[in-house]
């Protein structure tokens, strides 16, 4: 009986440890390996950008067609999650074989050698002119090729047509100085004065650091910036300027002076689409979002006369030798005009290739076209690991306070002193990662 | 005659006892403790999550903690959410329980009425209720309008984006304290009440000195854990208050969240260690508290059933 007890626990103790060593496998069994390029393979691709999905969906499906061995699996995420998971995936080797990512985040994944570099072909495209300067930089470090351009992400002026119309304005705004004066004639307030329509839609609420970057877009207005690069390599904050005063002004006026927009009424793209603002900032998704959720929705686009853009990348992570082959042809494949085209069609997303002939793609959507001025000031987002943070406490207090606090009206002082303090902070951050200008 | 030591034996029903725990144990070592103690080690580093460089810093993210104005703001926000849940939960639950304990028709369904929140998932209780506290379309501000008042920003006003938080954790979670009060009032022996209504304590009085002093060691129990799940608060932040365009943001910024963000996000796992700790002290503190309560003296169990 003894005997028998004994073995029964020493049986449930190795199942156990069996059950719990299975867990631990690997999953190379799912990877193909060898150098045979006919063999199967199986490439899995992330995204933080779910619009992504049938553009890559569908371009992996064409790859098919000459690649029959390759199979891609496209998953994508909500972008922060994404971010996170990345951060936990990339060091643990768990990661997609090809994701897509900020560039600025990149570089730390580089330097610990978690991204590989492109093959030299790759790296021959990416250099031979079919990018602009400004992108190509920020492929890599020190001009070498570790990713391909995903789209162009800039902003423009949404505005609705009918409104406008309404409000005896014949033209959009042609300058930041232009914004409040609009917004007051748009905004709209039912009979016991609550706003029910806001003339100019302000991003003052949602996570990361989205709130700056559409603070830093009026900021660029101006002629601002977050940071200043005063030497190479070194930063400081710059928004705690006359630039940085006016544009928080703006804001602050908008929100309790004259009471154009409201924490309380709907806000960007769904605002917009349903009729809840007038005009807003936003990237060029919303057009093709539009195009699906309010087809009859009478607007026009009109560009900024300073942008701000944001890179991202698509890069390759795994070490396998013929997924790496593989994964950098399907990525060359995205590059091609045509898969470029129907980036912009399918998702609404830029292209970056400057060599592309989009007449067609206006014709369809007209609204496409102020995302392409003639003459534009760009500012493109640093190569600093450390900038999300800066932006996302800055977007913290600009949130809990800057765009809460009603006494900040017709108070340049406390608006002053508020950007000080949150100069303050980006100023340390940046003396923590070494890149302060002192 | 000099006593002969024996060398101590493991008969065979230790090794039956041994072997049927290790597994578990195990378990516990492998995902609790030594996760613990690497959390611990870890704080004492600059851990860059990537890097290869996390050089040994001893105290400064602590103190770097304690200096940073987002880490106080989740301190305190954290506090305000758990002692919020703590003030509501405990009180509603003792009524609850109190009020079916006396012997109300449907008893049983009320008790699963009640009782159903808490065993609901989390996230899709929190999207619902992203819906109920919608300012435009809210049905809460609907609610309210019959009352003359005026619509609220719920997720977006900072005081009241806490206070919806406060409220969606304490619909939850006042069912399983009820539950836990009334298995309580269950113990209670019925002589009590007899003897107390021959001095003239029925009714409130009779709740008030009977019950109440004699559910102490379940009010500790309760408010404890209830505490203890306050300060754990992340689901509810998180789908209500954080990464979503058009909730508020950072503004309901809590501990977790914030130890996930350094981490995750901002790739610092020795400064999101250093928060861990800190709430894990909280944690243990509060335990601690807890059983020094339960052995107070002045804690009787005369009055409960044998």
């Amino acid at each position: 009986m003894r005997t028998k007890k004994m073995i029964l626990a020493a049986f449930i103790g190795v199942l156990t440890i069996a059950m719990l060593l299975t867990g631990c496998g690997n999953k190379s069994g799912e990877s193909s390996t060898g150098s045979d390029s006919s063999k199967s393979v199986k490439l899995s691709f992330w995204t933080g950008y779910s619009e992504l999905d049938p553009w890559v969906k569908k371009a992996a499906e064409d790859f098919k067609k000459t690649n029959p061995n390759v199979t891609i699996e496209v998953t994508s995420y909500p972008l922060r999650d994404f971010e996170k998971k990345l951060a936990a995936s990339l060091p643990s080797k768990s990661a997609a074989d090809i994701v897509t990512m900020n560039h600025s985040l990149s570089y730390r994944y580089i330097d610990a050698n978690l991204l590989q570099q492109a093959p030299d072909n790759v790296g021959q495209f990416a250099h031979s002119g079919a990018f602009p300067d400004l992108y190509v930089k920020n492929l890599g470090p020190d001009g070498k090729t570790y990713g391909l351009p995903v789209f162009k992400n800039a902003n423009a002026i949404f505005y609705n047509k009918d409104m406008f119309n309404e409000a005896g304005l014949t033209e959009p705004p042609k300058s930041i100085d232009q914004f409040l004066e609009y917004a007051q004639k748009l905004a709209k307030s039912d009979a016991s004065g609550n706003l029910v329509r806001s003339g100019q839609s302000l991003r003052i609420s949602g996570g990361g650091s989205g709130v700056t970057e559409k603070f830093w877009i009026l900021l660029a207005q101006r002629g601002g910036s977050i940071i200043k690069e005063v030497s190479p390599g070194k930063y400081k904050a710059n928004y705690n300027t006359e630039e940085g005063y006016q544009t928080l002004k703006m804001y602050v006026d908008m929100l309790f002076k004259y009471h154009t927009d409201d924490a309380k009424i709907k806000h960007d793209t769904e605002a917009f689409q349903t009729g809840a603002t007038a005009f807003f900032l936003r990237e060029s998704n919303v057009v093709i979002d539009t195009a699906a959720k309010a087809p009859n929705l009478n607007y026009g686009t009109a560009p900024l006369a300073a942008n701000v853009e944001q890179q991202d990348n698509f890069y390759v992570t795994t070490a396998d030798k013929d997924k790496q082959e593989m994964a950098w042809k399907f990525l060359q494949f995205l590059m091609e005009p045509e898969s470029q085209k129907n980036l912009m069609t399918m998702t609404g997303w830029l292209p970056v290739r400057k060599d592309l002939d989009l007449k067609d793609v206006f014709v369809k959507y007209p609204q496409f076209e102020a995302f392409f001025p003639a003459h534009q000031d760009a500012q493109m987002y640093p190569s600093l690991p450390e900038y999300d943070e800066i932006q996302t406490k800055l977007a913290d207090r600009l949130m809990t306070k800057g765009y809460t606090d009603a006494s900040f009206v017709d108070n340049p002082q406390k608006i002053k002193d508020f950007l000080d303090e949150c100069a303050k902070e980006t100023n340390e951050i940046l003396k923590k990662s070494g890149d302060l200008a002192e | 005659m000099e006593k002969v030591r024996r060398k101590p034996r493991l008969k065979s029903g230790h090794w039956f006892v041994i072997l049927a725990l290790a597994p578990i144990i195990i378990l516990y070592a492998v995902l609790r403790f030594i996760p613990i103690v690497q959390t611990m080690y870890i704080s004492f580093f600059e851990w860059d999550l990537i890097s290869a460089h996390k050089p040994f810093v001893w105290l400064d993210n602590f103190k770097e903690l304690f200096s940073s104005d987002t880490f106080i703001q989740s301190i305190r926000n954290t506090s305000l959410i758990a002692f919020g849940v703590l003030i509501f939960s405990v009180p509603f639950a003792v009524i609850i329980a109190a009020m079916l304990d006396r012997g109300v028709r449907f008893k049983s369904w009320f008790e699963s009425l009640y009782f159903l929140p808490y065993i609901m998932p989390m996230v899709p209780v929190a999207v619902a209720w992203r819906w109920i506290l919608d300012s435009n379309h809210g049905l809460l501000n609907y609610f309210l309008s019959f009352f003359g008042v005026p619509a609220q920003a719920w997720l977006i006003d900072t005081n009241l984006a806490i206070f919806s938080v406060v409220m969606l954790t304490v619909w939850k979670m006042v069912g399983y304290n009820m539950i836990i009060f009334l298995v309580g009032m269950k113990g209670i022996s019925k002589e009590n009440y007899e003897a107390a209504s021959i001095d003239g304590a029925t009714g409130i009085k009779a709740f008030w000195h009977i019950t109440l002093p004699l559910l102490k060691p379940i009010t500790v129990f309760v408010s404890t854990v209830t505490l203890i799940q306050g300060y754990n608060v992340f689901s509810q932040v998180y789908i209500l208050a954080s990464d979503i365009q058009g909730a508020p943001g950072h503004l309901v910024r809590v501990l977790v969240y914030d130890m996930i963000e350094s981490g995750f996000r901002f790739y610092k796992m020795g400064y999101a260690a250093a928060e861990a700790v800190i709430l894990f002290l909280i944690v243990l503190v509060l335990t601690a508290l807890q059983l020094m309560l339960l052995r107070d003296k002045k804690t009787s169990r005369k009055g409960m059933k044998r």
